[in-house]
């Protein structure tokens, strides 16, 4: 399981600060809260992407109460940037469970993810996760579920010519 | 947390937003640029700086090199500008071309540098004020100053001078006027100043104006102007190198008129010093009456000056050198020219017809000599000398430049010929000695006497040598031989021989009573030699020339005649050329006279040798005839022990004792002179020079002498080797008949036989001789009449007789002086038998007591009784023995007896 990881992204991971209030959507209270460490760990988070020149996504201020979020990431394979729409919803019994981050341009394009273009996440990401709650949230969702998900997935979906460069 | 979700959010946004720091590495970049270019969209003018780092466009750099150009002053190497900018230098130097093209003349480049107007504006007032300091200066200095190169600096300083730089150009100088003034004057005072030609760069060096511009064309411009100002009088001569004043060609042109004047001629070398180039034609322009000569211009009074020494020449008979009165320097074909001026009446110097003028003077001499026979040598000078007394002489030019009188030629002639004919005398006697003494051939003697090392008369010290050796000539020219005959033409081995003749001259003394001689061959020899050496040395000629006018030596020069005569160099070298070329001219004369002189010698030697055999003859006959003579006194005591019945051995070794006793003496005699006989015939001039003369100073006694008595014995018998020389030297059948001789004297048991085969061998050998008296008589003894003549032995017996009588003569003539007993004792045996015989005997000791036993009967006992004591005493007393006391008496009656029997027995022997 620890290996499913590189040393990068656990450097990475371990740089977001861990969220402390255990709150989901449904909790009045709690959730406000819940958001604002949610916001503040993804500031974090892309400041220290943007300082190491690794930026690879950017994120809409989340809608309906914070519980449906989008935004674009993308990956660059041999040179070339290859660019997605993300988005995912915040699961009724968060922080418990972890968001399910779908990109919907490559449904059924790729085995590793499920229908309506959710990304397979449950080998590794889930136990970590489930291990880690409440203390992890969105920006360590990204951190560990989508960007690993996009350096396997799509080298390989360029090289079965299933996705093209925009450009 | 006091943040709300809107702020939260908008810093959200606004990170995001936030540009994220861009880290790529320098290799990216570059390859983002390359990208950019490749992509057109940076274009082509973008270059990068040398370390790299920075990226500049054309349109920068070009900016950027113009300010560093400006920055340096206006002048700047391309070279500096990558360190300056740092830019590839390429990209520098494309940029400068752009600006040089751009700025249309205000920007140029030369030589790798960016150079500006303005720059050579303030080069230009710098120069202006060097030039203003020092006058002048040179574009050179200028260039390796700047550092420019020489046209690009004139183009440059040349428009701004006369402007910016204040004075003239000209020729690489700049200069201001002002100088030039300062050298002209200075220059002026100088060459007003010289006298003589000056050289001008060594003018200015003097006068220190030593400077760029004095060592060209101003200079010589200045010269020019100075002149045409008339400040100055003169010429620049020698490519203009040269200033020469006037004044001194008129002082040079003074000297040589004066010079002409004064002695009447001028060499050219003389001109030529005197500074005057093209001599002859000045010279030529100057004195029209001139003679021009190879190396002299001569006035027409110095011809006559000749000409009157050569009327001198004539009447007085003394020969003169006209080079001295012709100027010194004059070569041999300018006194030739001159000479071809003097009017030919009495002058001959073609060298042709001096040869046939020589030839007359020979003819005229020889003439003369036939008229008066041999000249003698002592006093040849005085021949024609009296005779030609007068005008009308013929004058010879000889070696060049001296006139000799044609009867000065002939005394010469004279002396030499009369010395050819002597020395071709002494050069057959001393060959044919040489020959027979060392028995060398005539090229071995030749050669060995040539080699002879010659040391004196080779350099200076010689002229007293050769004076010394002319003083001793007079006396020494009758021994002084050699070099007359064995020497080649001329030259070296003519004077090596010379010498040796000296010391062949010792041994010459002896040799005049009988070397003539010396054989046949031995003077043909030395005839042939002559013939191919043509004899007569030069520079024994050149001797005697010297000798009879010493004052010749070194005189003349030989340029003319040394072809026409081929004079060699070592006989001009002897004496000088005059003696030379008259020597050359006499040895045709002499060659001929001293052929004649060894012709002449041969027929006396030949004469002379005749004689020699003839006298060899006669005595061969005497010998002969004594030969037959004893051996019948031999041939008695022979026939008589035959004939005895008592045959006994002591008779028989008698009479072989007496037989050989002849052999050894008569027989022998007759050999060696058949030998010799021999000798003279067929190997002449082989015998020793000394026996040869021994031979001839006995000659005539021993011919008078010959018929009766043993005179001949004096001479000494030949050698072993002597005989075999001979019997080589003959040819093979006389060889044998000679030793057939030796055999029959030697081995001959029997006299009849010794005689006959002499007598035979003489016949072979080709030696005449009449048939001895033995022969006759003992032909008619044996009985063949028919073929005897009966007058021949009759006359044959006379003279037998009459020899008998003359031994016994002889002996009683020796007996009458003899006191030794055996002496006597030797002669009274001879006596009896000739009084018991009548017949001639020769009895050697031992065969004494045989023949007195044998005459026992034939004479009184009494006698022979006493003249056996006789013989018995003399044994004893040979013995050594006691001496009877009558000893003397006995030889007393003994003397008596043989003497007064004789008389008697002669008169018996004439009444029978």
């Amino acid at each position: 399981m620890a290996h499913a990881f590189d040393s990068g992204t656990k450097a990475t991971v371990q740089k977001i600060p861990l969220l402390t209030i255990n709150a989901g959507p449904r909790d009045k209270e709690g959730w406000e809260g819940r958001l604002k460490q949610e916001l503040h760990a993804l500031i974090q988070y892309i400041q220290f992407n943007k300082a190491s020149d690794s930026d690879w996504f950017t994120i809409k201020p989340p809608q309906n109460n914070g519980q449906n979020w989008s935004g674009k990431c993308w990956y660059i394979h041999n040179l070339i940037k290859y660019e997605f729409d993300f988005q995912f919803e915040i699961p009724a019994t968060y922080p418990a469970t972890a968001p399910e981050i779908e990109l919907p341009e490559l449904d059924g394009k790729t085995s590793k993810m499920y229908r309506g273009g959710k990304i397979c996440l449950t080998l590794h990401f889930k136990p970590l996760w489930a291990k880690n709650s409440p203390h992890f949230g969105v920006a360590h969702a990204l951190c560990l579920g989508l960007a690993p998900w996009l350096a396997a997935e799509v080298p390989y979906m360029v090289e079965s010519g299933v996705i093209t460069a925009k450009v | 947390m006091e943040l709300s979700i809107e702020q939260l959010l908008s810093a959200l946004q606004t990170t995001q937003k936030a540009k994220s720091t861009i880290r790529l590495s320098e290799r990216n970049i570059v390859e983002l640029v390359i990208k950019l270019k490749q992509l057109g969209i940076l274009g082509d003018d973008l270059l990068h700086t040398m370390n790299g780092r920075e990226y500049v466009t054309t349109a920068r750099l070009r900016k950027e090199v113009e300010i560093a150009l400006s920055r340096s002053g206006g002048r700047l190497p391309l070279v500096e500008l990558p360190t300056m900018i740092g830019v590839d230098l390429v990209h520098c130097e494309r940029q400068a071309k752009h600006l040089v093209e751009e700025s249309s003349g205000g920007i140029m480049e030369a030589q790798g540098e960016l150079l500006t107007q303005q720059y050579f504006d303030s080069l230009a007032a710098e120069v202006d004020e060097m030039l203003q300091e020092a006058g002048v200066v040179t574009m050179a200095d200028l260039a390796l100053q700047y550092n420019l190169g020489a046209e690009l600096l004139a183009a440059a300083v040349g428009r701004r001078v006369g402007s910016a730089i204040r004075g003239k150009l000209e020729g690489g100088l700049i200069y201001t006027p002002a100088y030039i003034r300062s050298i002209k004057s200075r220059l002026r005072g100088a060459l007003r100043g010289c006298t003589s030609p000056q050289a001008l760069p060594a003018l200015v060096k003097l006068l220190g104006l030593e400077g760029p511009l004095l060592s060209g064309p101003v200079l010589h411009g200045l010269v020019l102007e100075l002149v045409s100002e008339g400040s100055i009088k003169g010429m620049l001569k020698g490519g203009a190198g040269s200033w020469a004043p006037a004044v001194h060609a008129e002082v040079q042109q003074g000297a040589v008129k004066a010079f002409y004047h004064q002695n009447g001629w001028i060499g050219y070398e003389t001109v030529r010093k005197l500074g005057i180039p093209n001599d002859r034609a000045f010279l030529a322009a100057s004195f029209p009456d001139g003679l021009p000569l190879e190396t002299a211009f001569v006035s027409l009074n110095l011809l006559s000056q000749v000409e009157a020494a050569c009327e001198d020449v004539s009447n007085s008979g003394q020969w003169t050198d006209v080079m001295t009165l012709l100027p010194p320097d004059l070569s041999g074909h300018d006194v030739e020219a001159l000479m071809s001026r003097l009017p030919a009446g009495i002058i001959v110097q073609d060298p042709k017809s001096v040869k046939m003028e020589v030839g007359a003077v020979m003819k005229a001499l020889s003439a003369q000599l036939t008229g008066r026979g041999a000249l003698p040598p002592a006093e040849p000078l005085e021949i024609s000398s009296g005779s030609k007394e007068g005008s009308g002489r013929k004058v010879l030019l000889l070696a060049g430049s001296c006139l000799v009188p044609s009867d000065l030629v002939a005394n010469l002639m004279a002396v030499a010929v009369s010395e050819a004919r002597v020395a071709a005398d002494r050069a057959v006697k001393e060959k044919g000695k040489k020959h027979s003494g060392s028995k060398l051939d005539p090229l071995d003697s030749a050669s060995t006497s040539a080699d002879v090392p010659s040391t004196t008369r080779s350099s200076d010290p010689a002229g007293k040598q050769l004076s010394s050796g002319m003083r001793g000539g007079g006396k020494a020219e009758e021994h002084d031989d050699d070099n007359w005959g064995t020497g080649p033409t001329a030259g070296k081995k003519g004077k090596k021989v010379g010498n040796s003749g000296n010391k062949g001259g010792k041994g010459g003394k002896g040799g005049t009573t009988s070397n003539s001689a010396a054989a046949v061959s031995s003077a043909a020899q030395a005839l042939e030699s002559v013939k191919a050496n043509a004899g007569v040395s030069v520079s024994r000629l050149v001797e005697l020339v010297l000798k009879a006018y010493p004052d010749m030596e070194g005189a003349g020069s030989a340029d003319r005649d040394a072809e026409t005569l081929s004079l060699s160099e070592a006989a001009l070298g002897q004496g000088g050329a005059l003696p030379a070329v008259l020597a050359a001219l006499l040895q045709p004369s002499c060659v001929e006279a001293y052929k004649s002189g060894l012709e002449a010698a041969l027929t006396a030697g030949a004469e002379a040798q005749r004689a020699r055999r003839e006298v060899l003859g006669d005595q061969m006959a005497a010998a002969l005839s004594r030969l037959s003579l004893y051996c019948r006194g031999a041939q008695a005591l022979e026939e008589d022990s035959q004939e005895g019945a008592e045959v006994t051995s002591s008779t028989t070794s008698t009479h072989s004792a007496v037989l050989r006793h002849i052999g050894k003496t008569v027989g022998v005699e007759c050999v060696d002179l058949m030998y010799k006989w021999v000798r003279e015939t067929y190997s002449p001039g082989d015998d020793a020079g000394e026996e040869q003369e021994e031979a001839q100073q006995r000659l005539d006694g021993a011919a008078a002498a010959a018929a009766g008595g043993s005179s001949s014995q004096l001479l000494p018998p030949l050698s072993a080797v002597q005989k075999q020389h001979i019997l080589r030297a003959a040819p093979a059948d006389v060889a044998a008949a000679l030793i057939a001789a030796v055999e029959a004297v030697a081995s001959s048991s029997d006299t009849r036989s010794m005689v006959s085969g002499v007598e035979k061998a003489a016949a072979d050998a080709g030696l005449r001789l009449p048939t001895s008296i033995f022969t006759v008589l003992s032909t008619a003894g044996s009985g063949k009449k028919q073929h005897v003549d009966k007058k021949a032995v009759e006359a044959a017996k006379m003279e037998a007789a009459s020899s008998v009588e003359a031994v016994r003569e002889r002996l009683v003539s020796s007996l009458a002086a003899e006191s030794d007993s055996a002496s006597v004792l030797a002669l009274a045996v001879p006596l009896m038998f000739i009084r018991a015989t009548g017949q001639a005997v020769m009895l050697p000791g031992k065969a004494m007591a045989g023949v007195l036993k044998w005459l026992r009967g034939k004479l009184p006992d009494e006698e022979l009784d006493l003249i056996e004591k006789f013989h018995a005493d003399v044994v004893e007393k040979l013995k050594g023995g006691l001496v009877p006391d009558d000893m003397v008496q006995v030889t007393y009656k003994i003397k008596k007896l043989a003497g007064m029997q004789l008389i008697s027995s002669s008169e018996m022997k004439d009444s029978s």
